[in-house]
């Protein structure tokens, strides 16, 4: 078969540039599946051969229909804001105002109280009273503090007597195993 | 909507609640007797704060023997002034009074007239977060409550310094 190779580069040149028909592909196909290739051309045999192995893969009917329903099944799957998100704003106007209502709360909300009083004013009366409280305690607790102090005292004490008994009783063995001895 | 908005308001207000909360017992035994006649007290927030502006002078003094404490709650029943109805029902509900869960007892001593017990309460860091004190003598019944993160030694060792803290 004779092959006028400069036809064939015009086709290929076509077919690169999408402007050739069905049958010249199908001649260019032929072309690279034959003996003839020129040397120049055996670059894209691999090319056209894959090409024609795969001529039969076409997009089924129901391609566009697929696509479509796959498309919508990824919208219905995207994140959705929870159903509680969807007043955000009235949330964070109530919130506001509720906090606002319990800064005002804590703000006038006297740090003195005072009752039964009516002699002082009633920082005085506070004053007076707080100190006082801080003697008692400290009192107590220094009155405490002693008497544990004497009970550790007395501990040791016990402890002293307990400790002069032990040698007493020491010295009074060694004095019978000194007589056995003897 | 409506629910959520509940439970938005329901929330705000357990927070609001806790964040307040002190001791509901003590808090109760003094809220149920402040007003009676025959008692007198005070609650001080933050005295650290508050009270140093009263005494000038010692201002320095008075903030570092206050500070760390949040409360101070002082009930005080002059037995003189209350009737003899209230007086017993105090006296008795002091005596058999649990200051709550996670209170221990400190101190108790008794003496001819006189009582002191005194209740402390840690938390998980073994800080004293309340010291609660019930002393009675005389003609008089006192109950003080402090709150915060305290340093009882330095509440002790307060002796020393109060004579020129009081006016």
């Amino acid at each position: 078969m004779k092959v006028n190779y400069e036809q064939i580069d015009i086709l290929i040149e076509r077919y690169y540039q999408c402007e050739t028909s069905l049958e010249e592909e199908e001649l260019l196909y032929n072309y690279f599946t034959s003996d003839n290739v020129a040397p120049n051309h055996k670059v894209l045999v691999p090319q056209f051969i894959y090409l024609k192995n795969n001529d039969d893969s076409k997009l089924s009917d129901n391609f566009d229909k697929k696509m479509i329903d796959m498309l919508n099944q990824k919208q219905n799957n995207s994140f959705k804001l929870p159903k509680v998100f969807h007043n955000l704003w009235k949330y964070s106007a109530a919130a506001v105002i509720m906090i606002g209502f319990g800064l005002i709360y804590y703000i006038n909300s006297s740090n003195i109280e005072v009752t039964g009083n009516s002699e002082l004013s009633e920082e005085d009366f506070a004053y007076k009273e707080t100190m006082n409280a801080f003697q008692l305690i400290s009192e107590s607790l220094g009155s405490a503090g002693e008497h544990f102090q004497s009970f550790e005292l007395l501990n040791r004490s016990l402890e002293q007597i307990n400790q002069t008994n032990y040698f007493e009783n020491l010295k009074y063995l060694d004095k019978i195993i000194l007589k056995e001895s003897k | 909507m409506i629910n959520n908005v509940t439970i938005l308001f329901f929330l705000f207000f357990v927070f609001i609640s806790s964040s307040f909360a002190y001791n509901k017992n003590i808090e109760k035994l003094i809220d149920n007797y402040a007003t009676v006649e025959g008692f007198s007290s005070v609650k001080i927030k933050e005295p650290a704060k508050t009270l140093p502006n009263m005494n000038k002078q010692q201002s320095n003094a008075l903030k570092d023997l206050l500070e760390g404490v949040d409360m101070i709650r002082v009930l005080k029943m002059d037995k003189n002034k209350a009737s003899k109805e209230v007086n017993e029902k105090f006296s008795n509900e002091v005596n058999s009074f649990k200051p709550g869960e996670g209170f221990k007892e400190l101190l108790s001593v008794k003496e001819a007239g006189s009582f002191v017990k005194m209740h402390i309460k840690e938390s998980a860091t073994k800080d004293v977060t309340d010291l609660l004190m019930i002393a009675g003598e005389n003609s008089q019944i006192t109950l003080i409550w402090f709150n915060g993160k305290l340093d009882l030694e330095k509440i002790q060792k307060s002796a020393s310094i109060l004579p020129k803290l009081l006016k």
